[in-house]
């Protein structure tokens, strides 16, 4: 009983906690501080969370159709049934279509050859084709993956429905019940058969027919696809940077220009003490921040939390701490206010993005992926997205902590010099 | 109100002078947007090309192998782990690889008996619900093309061939695509940023009372601030054109005018913004923090730059149609790639100068506000 009085006699009564007092009441104070480390990255998360959306749904699609027929038809019910493409308009020539999709009101666009029925009822190759619109190169990318897809659908289906029908028509023989057997043989002896493999498996005994292979995916962590699932978590550790290092760096820099940082010097503290107590109001400010993003997160996205929550907590105060280091680093080296600010705002979008907080890294090119290793906040969503959403704990991200760890140290240790220099 | 243009251009020159004395915000003015769109147009990117996938093989067989090898010769996979004792979940949780695939021990066996259907499953990382699409369809794909090759070697069944044929681009070129825009984000930045910074500075160290002691009328002061800024803001539009051509190699594919007059539109809605922002906020660090969440990060997530706007909900894509960065992108991406012209882009051109007004009007208002009447 008596050591625990101590220990709270000793921390209320050192220097740190007389420090860390003023630190409180000044941020207190300056209640314009206060709103800015608390509305703008709720109301981000919130906005971007709903509104950055990469799934590709609704491409624009324009049909014309030369062909008419109901095997032209049935190819054009494939865009209906797939939430990818929305057919916009039909046209009753490609020039008109054309024109469309130069003004960039349509993604891609479709002709179908007025022999598409002809040669498909003749096992004939037919050829469709299509128009992008490439000048978004990803979403032309995306676009012509998902029609190949769908014609490569179409065309297993197609094969699948021959192969069945050619079955039936083998084991009809066998059973030797004429007619349907004619009719379809018929309808395969066409002059149009130029097929070997087909032409093999109209001979009964030949039947090398394999079986069909069928991709089951599952799709671990995230099975609705929620793309705020993905945006949320990054956006959390974008935002709270951002914040937290330019909240930093004018707190520093601020005292430095009303002269008051002298006052401090004066005052028997440490410079370590000095800065550490400048820090931790923000650092409470923060995990408050993070704190409020999370159950936002969960309101408004449903997001879920799968891990334990004081590794979470813990893992982001050390972030929070490399962040608030960045700034103070900054404030320690600029001249006045603007040059510090202006500095924080330069060095940030850098970090925001080579974090894969919105864009995947695995989407960069190499060089970029390499220098991503060196932004902490990189770290910093890998973990927030693995606890989150995968539910791992410290056997996993344990890498990540050592390397955020890495990260605290030198930049707290390099300002707490820059300080100590400055004020000698 | 009668505006006096020798005023203004005084105006002007005080805060040229004042930026040109600050050195290294100068240097960051003009230096920074050059780094920054590099960054920009080499790191933003939602098309994956390189998926690690893992691949736990329980069969071992040669079409087993051969099924893997498809994977493999698409250049859209990288394999990092490959065999029978693969443990595909714990390399997922680790984040070792974005897709694992599992392939049975009778997949052989299914494949070659009748009317049996192999299956092979496919463990995907969903933390990214794009890439966990994208992933999806190729799997899909490579495993229709590695099935259809099993049913006939030839290529010739396939009853119908899509003929792809890209316009505008046909190179696929990101750049074509990212660079424009990039171009956009970043000459959005700074000179929002410096003329929020210069009028909250006016505020915070009081040397507004001296403007309004002088006989300088609000829309004077409004307009000599706003064209300094303004020239700032096109000389980086230069320069990063100028970067542009050099590394990302765009060049105009039409006519560069309404470009031009669009960048003019442009920078002086964004300057506007800033002086508005610094007119609102009180201290330098407030604005900086305006300007970091509404030039920075809403233009950078609401102007279409990466994520379609058509993608954002109805009750929020309003806010999309104010960022003045969204028809801006538009224009950019005209001139380098598209090269319509002013047939496709007068619109958003109209819109940028609707902006203008929109911008010039807010700020005024409030300097009209500031002015003591004499």
């Amino acid at each position: 009983m008596n050591r625990i009085t101590d220990f709270f006699d000793r921390i209320l009564g050192s220097r740190f906690w007389a420090l860390f007092i003023k630190e409180v009441s000044q941020i207190l104070h300056n209640r314009q501080l206060l709103i800015q480390l608390l509305v703008p990255p709720t109301v981000f998360l919130t906005l971007f969370g709903f509104a950055l959306n990469p799934t590709f749904e609704n491409l624009r699609v324009g049909i014309t159709d030369y062909s008419h027929s109901r095997a032209s038809r049935e190819f054009i019910e494939l865009f209906h049934q797939t939430q990818a493409f929305d057919i916009r308009k039909y046209y009753t020539n490609e020039q008109d279509m054309m024109a469309d999709l130069g003004k960039g009101k349509l993604t891609v666009g479709i002709t179908i050859p007025p022999e598409f029925d002809n040669d498909l009822a003749r096992r004939r190759p037919t050829t469709v084709q299509a128009l992008f619109d490439a000048v978004d190169a990803n979403t032309a990318n995306v676009a012509s993956g998902y029609l190949s897809q769908l014609v490569s659908d179409y065309n297993l289906r197609r094969l699948d429905i021959d192969w069945r029908r050619q079955g039936i028509g083998t084991t009809a023989n066998n059973n030797s019940t004429g007619f349907t057997t004619t009719n379809t043989l018929a309808r395969q002896i066409s002059p149009g058969v130029t097929n070997p493999a087909l032409q093999q498996n109209q001979l009964p005994h030949e039947k090398p027919r394999v079986g069909r292979l069928q991709l089951q995916t599952s799709v671990f962590y995230n099975p609705g696809l929620e793309s705020s699932w993905f945006i949320v978590p990054g956006t959390l550790g974008i935002v709270l940077t951002v914040v937290g290092s330019q909240a930093a760096a004018s707190l520093v820099v601020r005292e430095k220009e009303a002269g008051t940082i002298e006052q401090l010097i004066m005052t028997p503290a440490s410079s370590t003490e000095v800065i550490l107590a400048k820090i931790s109001p923000l650092l409470v400010l923060l995990t408050f921040d993070a704190v409020i993003a999370l159950i936002v997160g969960r309101i408004a996205f449903n997001l879920p939390f799968r891990g334990n929550f004081l590794v979470f907590l813990s893992i982001s105060i050390l972030y929070f701490f490399v962040g608030i280091s960045m700034g103070i680093l900054i404030a320690s080296y600029a001249k006045s206010e603007q040059q510090a600010l202006l500095t924080t705002f330069f060095v940030n979008p850098p970090l925001v993005l080579l974090s894969g907080g919105n864009f995947p890294i695995l989407a960069m090119p190499t060089f970029m992926q390499w220098l991503s290793y060196l932004d902490p906040m990189r770290y910093f969503i890998e973990v927030c997205r693995g606890v989150l959403l995968k539910g791992v704990g410290l056997e996993i991200l344990w890498p990540q902590v050592v390397i955020l760890s890495i990260f605290a140290t030198i930049l707290m240790s390099l300002s707490i010099c820059q300080f100590r220099r400055q004020l000698t | 109100m009668a505006v006096r243009p020798q005023r203004i251009i005084a105006q002007t020159i005080k805060e040229l002078t004042q930026l040109g004395r600050d050195r290294l915000s100068l240097t960051m003015a003009l230096g920074l947007p050059l780094v920054l769109l590099l960054l920009f147009g080499f790191s933003t990117s939602l098309d994956v090309n390189r998926i690690d996938i893992a691949i736990q093989d329980l069969d071992n067989t040669r079409i087993s192998r051969e099924y893997i090898a498809t994977f493999e010769r698409t250049n859209k996979f990288h394999l990092v782990a490959q065999g029978p004792g693969v443990n595909v979940p714990q390399l997922l949780d680790r984040g070792g690889a974005a897709a694992g695939i599992i392939i049975p021990p009778e997949f052989s066996r299914d494949l070659k008996r009748q009317g049996r259907q192999a299956q092979v499953q496919v463990l995907i990382d969903g933390t990214d619900a794009n890439t966990a699409n994208l992933v999806r369809g190729y799997a899909k794909a490579t495993t229709n093309a590695f099935s259809e090759n099993l049913r006939s070697p030839s290529t010739a069944t396939t009853p119908v061939t899509l003929q792809t044929r890209l316009w505008y681009n046909p190179g696929l070129e990101t750049l074509k695509y990212i660079g424009p825009g990039a171009l956009a984000i970043t000459v959005t930045l700074f000179p929002a940023l410096l003329a929020g910074l210069a009028t909250a500075k006016e505020s915070e160290q009081n040397t507004i009372t001296q403007i309004y002691a002088s006989s300088l009328t609000g829309t004077e002061y409004l307009l000599g601030k706003a064209a300094a800024f303004w020239l700032v803001g096109m000389a980086e539009v230069l320069f990063t054109n100028v970067e542009s051509w050099i590394f990302f190699g765009l060049s105009f594919a039409g006519d560069p005018t309404p470009l031009i007059i669009s960048s003019a539109l442009y920078i002086a809605c964004i300057v506007l913004w800033g002086i508005f922002l610094g007119t609102n906020t009180k201290t330098q660090s407030a604005v900086i923090q305006a300007v970091s969440f509404t030039a920075f990060l809403l233009s950078l997530q609401f102007s279409g730059y990466i994520y379609p706007i058509a993608n954002i909900p109805i009750y929020i894509r309003w806010l999309a149609g104010i960022v003045p960065a969204r028809y801006y992108i538009l224009l950019t991406r005209d001139a380098y790639t598209r090269g319509v012209g002013w047939m496709s882009v007068w619109s958003s051109v109209l819109a940028l100068a609707a902006l203008l007004s929109f911008f010039f009007f807010l700020a005024w208002r409030r300097l009209r506000k500031m002015q003591v009447e004499v």
